[in-house]
């Protein structure tokens, strides 16, 4: 599997509140994670927030955060498909 | 007259000085003009518009698209939202010509590493727009301090010690709306740089020389540089500085006990003087 091509995909419906668990975003050496509001809307302050992984390009397969993630909410692939060692 | 070298910026809206210690571009007016202008208009559209291109600029990594989404990204960026590193002197004088200024929460950091409010404030918020930030704090998380000129260069020195990076933003080029004490790679701007040589953040108008009589190897610099630029050379036991890499923050300058480092004003050197 070569840098450049994993893709990360976080499951929305076992990822709740990356804000306040925060175990993949403060453990991962790439900062390859980031969390934004789901539904962002002018003057209101989000409750709700969706992970996903914009520098997917940038992981290194150390698989510390599937490691810390609790619910299992994190799956690494390759664009080819296959499951990450 | 001129006390420094020119990048476009100053060129187009310096007026003869640096474009960042132009008090025009902190002004009520300027913000007025920029906002009427801005197809976003305001801060948390301008906010939402920068993700939402970054996040289709980042999907397009490493396709044949890329360098032409990545021109129209920087296209974008240059004329609503791009910051450039200032050094803590001078980051001193802009804080006298901003106002109001207020701390706020760091949206970059937030982001990528789910820091609560209560451990987020790194930015500083500045000009009139922090009126309305003060008005709707559920849209601004955190809320706004309004502090005054001296707490402001307190809260600057205390975090350069820390190790950060200074860095000034536009809100709608070129109207200066925030200034942001960086790091890689929280910071999109010096994470989009580095890893993706995205113009989304600008080098400083300095470069960092070390005088080697006076280094004694002691390594603290390499520690506190974000770009990667200084290093350890082994063989002359002494701190060595890529000046292509050097962004001019000066924390290496900061951080070094013996004052053997000091920043240059980048014109200096002919091959870095337009090197942006």
């Amino acid at each position: 599997m070569k840098l450049g091509n994993i893709k990360i995909e976080v499951d929305g419906s076992k990822c709740k509140n990356p804000m306040e668990c925060q175990r993949c975003m403060r453990i991962c050496p790439q900062a390859v994670f980031a969390a934004i509001p789901t539904k962002p809307k002018k003057y209101e302050l989000s409750k709700d927030f969706s992970l996903f992984a914009p520098f997917e390009a940038a992981c290194v397969l150390c698989n510390l955060c599937t490691s810390a993630c609790p619910n299992n909410a994190i799956k690494i692939t390759s664009r080819g498909g296959e499951k990450a060692p | 007259m001129c006390q420094g070298s020119m990048c476009d910026w100053c060129l187009k809206h310096g007026d003869g000085k640096i474009w960042y210690l132009n008090a025009k571009n902190y002004s009520r007016k300027m913000y007025k003009e920029r906002k009427a202008e801005a197809k976003g208009g305001t801060e948390t559209d301008l906010q939402r518009t920068v993700l939402e291109y970054l996040r289709n600029a980042i999907s397009n990594i490493g396709t044949e698209q890329w360098p032409s989404v990545k021109r129209s990204v920087e296209g974008f960026l240059h004329s609503a939202h791009f910051g450039q590193v200032v050094p803590l002197q001078d980051m001193e004088k802009v804080l006298d010509i901003a106002w109001p200024i207020a701390t706020i929460t760091c949206a970059c950091r937030r982001q990528a590493r789910g820091l609560s409010d209560e451990e987020n404030f790194y930015c500083l918020g500045i000009g009139v727009g922090m009126y309305k930030w003060e008005r709707w704090p559920d849209t601004y998380r955190g809320g706004v301090n309004f502090i005054s000129p001296k707490e402001a260069k307190d809260f600057v020195q205390k975090l350069n010690k820390k190790g950060v990076v200074h860095t000034t933003w536009t809100f709608g080029t070129p109207y200066i709306g925030g200034i942001c004490n960086c790091e890689y790679p929280v910071c999109y701007g010096i994470r989009g740089r580095l890893d993706f040589d995205l113009k989304v953040l600008f080098k400083g108008h300095h470069v960092a020389i070390v005088d080697p009589g006076k280094c004694n190897g002691c390594k603290l610099c390499v520690a506190r540089c974000q770009f990667g630029a200084i290093r350890y050379a082994p063989s002359f036991e002494k701190a060595s500085i890529d000046l292509l890499k050097c962004f001019g923050c000066g924390l290496c300058e900061t951080g070094c006990a013996r004052k053997a480092i000091h920043l240059e004003p980048r014109f200096r050197f002919p091959t870095l003087a337009d090197s942006w």
